[in-house]
């Protein structure tokens, strides 16, 4: 059975709605707790998070969570990432940067796993992010649903992202998606449109050791 | 006042130190509904199910649920296959067609949305079936967990269907797995290998049959 929570979340379909304060369908006399209030603005969710990676959909938190395996990915991917900007200063990796896609919208935060931004995308962006990455990394964990995942995906295409990779831990796979095009990819990701010459091994995402060390992999 | 879960929790790591409070401990769930903690076999779950489509998975029950556009793309996806193959006699489509692909695990029964079977591999000596179908159609609910979608694709594949379509209606796209290959298909859904000559346009799937007759 789907939580109120869930199902909120999920009819919200990831763009903003106007707020009745008040949980849909249910008469609330209690005081809601933060966690519960659908009116939360960005200040003060993110006085509610301090410093932990949390959404702002319609005005609810989410707190972000990644048991080992995601935060591992997420890691692999973001080091590869630096590294490869090290080399060619075209732009920023960014992990958990909160994005404010909706500039009227003081209820309405997305946080993509990673974003990807080049320079000439990063201007006017020293404090708060206001576009869509050009590339929009997230990692899907088990527990994600579908359809949630790819609303997602969809949100960041039409906010502007050329690019959105999901990775699926329990598939060992990549889906890349562009305007035109979706696909998968399981050997080797690369993003030509973005970063020439870049290249990760997909496997590479879900070895629990980098493999330029040497060490066996354990994961899976 | 700690509930009886919270008090349990709290003896497993040790930290208070009155006693077990037994009387409340028989109100567990799993005292008053031994069923629901059971691990159920394939017999006990039918007859559970009373005819109602459903899966096991591990000894647990899962009833099949289908919304409006769920229910229309079965429908509108089997009436073509059904159509076809009485045109070309090479194969049968099912709907709701349980699998039992594991004769020694009686807590497991996958059944897909519809399943088509090419003649060569329709016993019907056997009540029930044993073998993945030839081509496997799962249909995708937003509630769907995508790790859940995506296992049960490699469970068909590793059982020997040859190819897996899952349907998204929320993308109105279809992923087509095949042992070899991942892809995503939103134009024309066909498979020239298993069934020649056979085609659907996606965007029929997911629109009202007033709009498109059969």
């Amino acid at each position: 059975m789907a939580t109120v929570m869930e199902q909120e979340v999920l009819t919200a379909d990831y763009t903003p709605s106007p707020k009745t304060g008040y949980i849909k369908g249910r008469t609330v006399e209690r005081k809601l707790r933060p966690e519960e209030r659908t009116d939360l603005t960005i200040e003060e969710a993110e006085a509610l998070a301090q410093g932990r990676s949390f959404e702002l959909i319609d005005g609810r938190i989410v707190f972000k969570m990644a048991d080992t395996i995601h935060s591992n990915s997420q890691d692999v991917l973001h080091g590869e990432l630096y590294l490869y900007f090290k080399q060619n200063p075209i732009g920023k990796a960014l992990p958990e940067l909160n994005l404010r896609l909706w500039p009227e919208s003081h209820h309405n935060l997305r946080t993509p796993d990673i974003a990807v931004f080049l320079n000439e995308n990063l201007r006017g962006m020293e404090k708060y992010a206001t576009r869509a990455p050009d590339l929009a990394i997230e990692i899907a964990s088990d527990d994600d649903k579908v359809s949630a995942v790819f609303a997602r995906a969809r949100l960041y295409l039409e906010k502007g992202s050329r690019v959105v990779w999901i990775v699926f831990l329990s598939e060992k796979r990549t889906m890349i998606m562009t305007p035109t095009e979706w696909r998968w990819e399981s050997v080797v990701l690369t993003c030509p449109e973005i970063l020439p010459g870049f290249s990760v091994e997909v496997a590479a995402l879900f070895a629990w050791q980098p493999s330029a060390q040497g060490e066996s992999s354990v994961a899976g | 006042m700690a509930t009886v879960m919270e008090q349990d929790v709290l003896t497993a790591y040790g930290t208070p130190s009155e006693p077990r409070d037994y009387s409340r401990e028989a109100l567990t769930e799993e005292a008053l509904y031994p069923e629901a903690q059971k691990k159920l076999t394939i017999e006990e779950a039918e007859e559970l199910a009373q005819g109602q489509p459903f899966e096991l998975i591990d000894g647990r029950m899962v009833f099949k649920m289908a919304d409006r556009k769920h229910s229309r793309i079965q429908t509108a996806l089997s009436a073509k296959l059904y159509n076809y193959f009485g045109q070309n006699p090479i194969g049968e489509v099912m709907t709701e067609f349980s699998l039992r692909l594991w004769p020694e695990n009686k807590h497991r029964l996958p059944t897909p949305d519809i399943a088509v079977f090419l003649n060569e591999n329709i016993h019907e000596e056997d009540k029930y079936e044993t073998r993945a179908p030839d081509l496997a159609i799962e249909i995708v609910s937003d509630d769907d967990k995508a790790s859940a979608v995506f296992a049960k694709a490699r469970t068909y594949l590793e059982k020997g269907s040859q190819v897996v379509w899952i349907i998204f209606p929320s993308e109105k796209r279809v992923v087509i797995v095949t042992p070899t290959e991942w892809r995503w298909e939103s134009e024309v859904l066909a498979s020239p290998e298993l069934l020649p000559e056979f085609s659907v346009k996606v965007s029929e799937l997911f629109s009202s049959p007033k709009l498109n007759p059969l």
